[in-house]
């Protein structure tokens, strides 16, 4: 048996659940929202870790769920005429995850090991499974508990904690992810409360994109889309040697929209926009937070959403 | 068969195959890092037939720029994708499937190109037992 462990553990977070990981186990798919959802976790070889919430509705019966899920597992094998060994509730690992209820852990042998916990999470109303894998000769003692044990939840409505790659950041209370991007490079989450937009980017080979380029330079040239109809007036600053522009836009104005096409038909959102835009030349990323708001009162507190901008090095 | 398909091998047997630069495109390097790679126009009755009708250059310049020479200087058939994963990684501070999936997406590129061959061993060839997901999504 080889025993698997890891040097470098890192935080990931979506929807309120949280983690701690191997650093080399990435976020391979993601899917669903915060009521149902899925994330698959790889290595460079194989799936490690699938996470899956689902809404509970107040039904939190986790053993009869877990026998369900084993009958159709022993279905499967028989099908498959494969073999199934299942191992309900062993005492080869000490969870301790107070804030969970129901919890169950089983571990099952077919061509992979598959070490399972489902669990009912009161704070969000959730039932959350992980299954981590591992190969019929790898021993994963030593890792189990430091993930499994570092599950955590949020209550929905309060801030939330997003983490993935080498991205930390923190949502404001009431925002909800409308959608997501996850490019190689780039990573960029857009959140909304109302009519409030806030989008938070990462970009990986800063050096590389300010090579050639001014930062200020490149966000306008980057962020084309979003800036059409808005005007902007920026302001750089050097902090060692990390740049930092801030921007703060208003719409255009009105009569210019009639000279575009269909002007009564195509009407442009009348949006202000703050934004911030900074370097991490010791990580090598260019951080970008933008908020798009239409009255005063919904103008964002942008230093306190850029404070937990950062990556995890 | 008209066409030959290209054997197609898994994630782990990619990992393990060496890219080898086609030796018999030119390139040279500039001061700035950059790699200019001379593209020769076909010889084939396909081509010629086509470049009756169209116009299509003798040679073609493709530019790698500072991140693509390094790949390029790496496809020496001795480094394995995955050496060239982590040193990229580790080079640009790019979290590892960053990386892997723009530095398989451009080897992809420069395959089609004909630029790039991947040495990958026999055992790792088609044919070999394919592994299977641990699991699905299976709960009610």
């Amino acid at each position: 048996m080889k025993n698997l462990t890891f040097d470098e553990y890192i935080p990931f977070a979506w929807h309120g659940i949280g983690l701690t990981i191997p650093s080399d186990w990435n976020p391979g798919k993601i899917s669903g929202e915060a009521n149902s959802g899925e994330v698959r976790l790889d290595d460079s070889q194989i799936a490690r870790l699938e996470l899956e919430w689902k809404e509970a509705r107040g039904d939190d019966r986790v053993a009869q769920i877990v026998d369900r899920y084993i009958e159709g597992l022993a279905k499967n094998a028989k099908k498959q005429k494969s073999r199934l060994r299942v191992e309900r509730n062993p005492k080869a690992i000490d969870l301790d995850l107070p804030t969970m209820q129901n919890t169950q852990y089983f571990v099952w042998e077919s061509r992979y090991t598959v070490h399972t916990l489902a669990t009912y999470s009161p704070a969000s109303d959730r039932l959350i499974f992980i299954r981590i894998m591992g190969r019929t000769d790898e021993n994963l003692d030593a890792v189990l508990p430091l993930v499994l044990n570092t599950l955590r939840d949020t209550p929905p409505g309060g801030p939330l904690t997003w983490a993935l790659y080498d991205l930390i950041c923190q949502s404001p209370p009431e925002y909800e992810l409308e959608n997501f991007e996850l490019k190689s490079g780039h990573i960029g989450l857009r959140f909304q409360k109302n009519s409030t937009r806030l989008n938070i980017d990462r970009f990986s080979l800063a050096r590389t994109i300010l090579n050639s380029k001014d930062l200020d330079e490149w966000y306008v040239e980057f962020f084309t889309k979003d800036l059409r109809h808005i005007h902007i007036e920026t302001d750089i600053q050097t902090q060692g040697t990390n740049i930092v522009l801030s921007v703060n836009g208003r719409p255009k104005s009105r009569w210019q929209g009639l000279l575009q096409p269909l002007p009564f038909w195509n009407m442009r959102p009348r949006q202000n926009l703050s934004g911030r835009i900074w370097t991490d030349m010791e990580t090598n990323k260019i951080f970008v937070v933008q908020t798009f708001w239409k009255k005063s009162e919904g103008a964002p507190n942008l230093d306190a959403y850029c404070k937990d901008v950062t990556a995890i090095s | 068969m008209l066409f030959k398909k290209q054997p197609k091998i898994g994630r782990e047997a990619m990992f393990k195959s060496k890219p080898v630069r086609n030796n018999q495109v030119e390139w040279e390097k500039n001061d700035d890092g950059e790699i200019h790679v001379t593209l020769t126009r076909g010889d084939s009755w396909k081509v010629r037939t086509l470049s009756k009708i169209f116009w299509i250059p003798q040679q073609k310049t493709l530019v790698l720029d500072e991140i693509g020479a390094q790949v390029w200087d790496m496809c020496d058939g001795r480094t394995t994708v995955e050496a060239i994963i982590k040193r990229l990684s580790k080079t640009h501070q790019l979290n590892i499937k960053e990386a892997e999936i723009s530095l398989l997406a451009y080897l992809k590129k420069l395959g089609q190109k004909g630029l790039l061959g991947f040495a990958v061993a026999k055992t790792d060839l088609p044919g070999s037992k394919r592994r299977r997901r641990a699991s699905g999504k299976a709960w009610g």
